[in-house]
């Protein structure tokens, strides 16, 4: 759907080019991502406003804009097929609307010329542009968070290799400085941002560098203590099950959990969970011991 | 820390086109890490996101020193719920999914 730049900045359509840049630069305090991180909402409209901006700042766009719309780019070349064709102003490509035929429009330019066109004012500096920083999503599983390895990714059409260092979280962001968006007459490249995705593990649950998963044991085991193995991320270890162990008691196993970002060496807690499983189908035997037992009771 | 990995304040202004008494105010007021080693002063690479951000919000938004000190601040503020919210989140998930 067109976008009407006009709208967008919040302007009348006979606006001043002072109240357009008034607009414009009280919208983009509001809506700068600086001023707003994480925010992608924020992100998308702040481009909108740069896009509107762009084009209205610029008296010779912003007439483009008049006459042709959200395709005025391409008004020059609508008026020159529209001379060749002999068609009468306004007849357009198929007959119909002046603007039918054309494709693309603005969607596509550099968010740092967009970024940079508004703001570059000061003495000398308009030229330079910073590139646009990229943002993607890489997704791992338990498994692989927990451990430092390399990755390889593309993005943006170009392969990047990164290392991810063990203990990252789910939701957390990280910065690859210059692989972003290319910069615009030697201005630097954007940066990427790298959010990671981290899949929940179909028996550990994490909370920080903690692991929390359940163990089922035996009835027996549970009554009179024992042994029991459990399976951790890299490896098992061999639990010592208490007497009269309860359901849903929880132990804690130190140092078992997940790798600390960034402190090697450190780890987090195994918290795990009983799960006291009873016999279902007892022999005669078994269910006359029960009995038994029963009776000892009083 | 080694100073390859450290970036020149020098070298920064120049490539950034940002003023050698911007980047002083800014340590002066205590809102970023100024590492001094021979007499040179550097910026450790941590640093530098901070240290660019507060640049657009001066050059790019005309946003005086006063103000950017105040908006440093909620920034802070702003990050640190953000990732109260999201650790509460990643517990929340933990009973939800009992």
């Amino acid at each position: 759907m067109a976008v009407d730049h006009y709208k967008v900045l919040g302007v009348e359509r006979t606006a001043t080019a002072d109240a357009i840049k008034a607009a414009y630069r009280k919208l983009a305090r509001k809506y700068h991502p600086d001023l707003n991180p994480n925010d992608a909402g924020a992100k998308k409209k702040f481009q909108e406003i740069n896009e509107a901006n762009e084009v209205l700042s610029d008296p010779e766009s912003r007439a483009k804009y008049d006459k042709y719309g959200e395709h005025w780019k391409h008004g020059e070349q609508y008026e020159q097929a529209r001379r060749q064709h002999g068609q009468p102003p306004g007849a357009g490509f198929g007959g119909g609307t002046p603007y039918e035929g054309f494709q693309g429009g603005t969607g596509n330019e550099d968010y740092a010329d967009l970024f940079g066109s508004m703001f570059g004012s000061r003495g000398g500096r308009q030229a330079k542009f910073r590139g646009q920083d990229y943002h993607s999503e890489l997704q791992l599983d338990l498994v692989s968070a927990s451990t430092t390895h390399k990755q390889a990714l593309t993005v943006n059409g170009k392969p990047i290799r990164i290392t991810v260092p063990a203990g990252v979280e789910n939701g957390q962001t990280i910065r690859i400085a210059d692989h972003g968006g290319p910069g615009v007459n030697g201005g630097p490249n954007g940066d990427l941002y790298l959010t990671f995705i981290v899949k929940d593990h179909p028996r550990f649950k994490r909370t920080g560098a903690d692991l929390h998963t359940t163990l089922d044991v035996d009835l027996y085991t549970a009554v009179l203590g024992g042994d029991a193995v459990l399976e951790t991320l890299d490896g098992t270890v061999k639990l010592k099950v208490s007497p009269s162990t309860q359901n849903g008691e929880r132990v804690k196993l130190k140092g078992k959990g997940f790798p600390v970002y960034k402190k090697e060496g450190a780890f987090g807690d195994l918290y795990v969970t009983y799960n006291v499983k009873l016999p279902t189908q007892l022999t005669d035997e078994q269910r006359s011991l029960f009995e038994q037992l029963k009776a000892t009771r009083h | 820390m080694d100073t390859q990995q450290l970036v020149s304040i020098a070298t920064f202004c120049k490539h950034e086109e940002v003023e050698l008494a911007f980047v002083h105010s800014l340590h002066e007021r205590g809102l970023i890490e100024v590492v001094v080693q021979d007499e040179v002063p550097y910026i450790a690479p941590d640093h530098l996101p901070r240290l660019e951000q507060l640049a657009r919000l001066h050059y790019q938004l005309d946003i005086n020193l006063e103000g950017i000190e105040a908006l440093s601040h909620l920034l802070e503020r702003v990050e640190r719920m953000q990732e109260d919210v999201r650790i509460l989140r990643e517990r929340l998930r933990l009973y939800e999914d009992q």
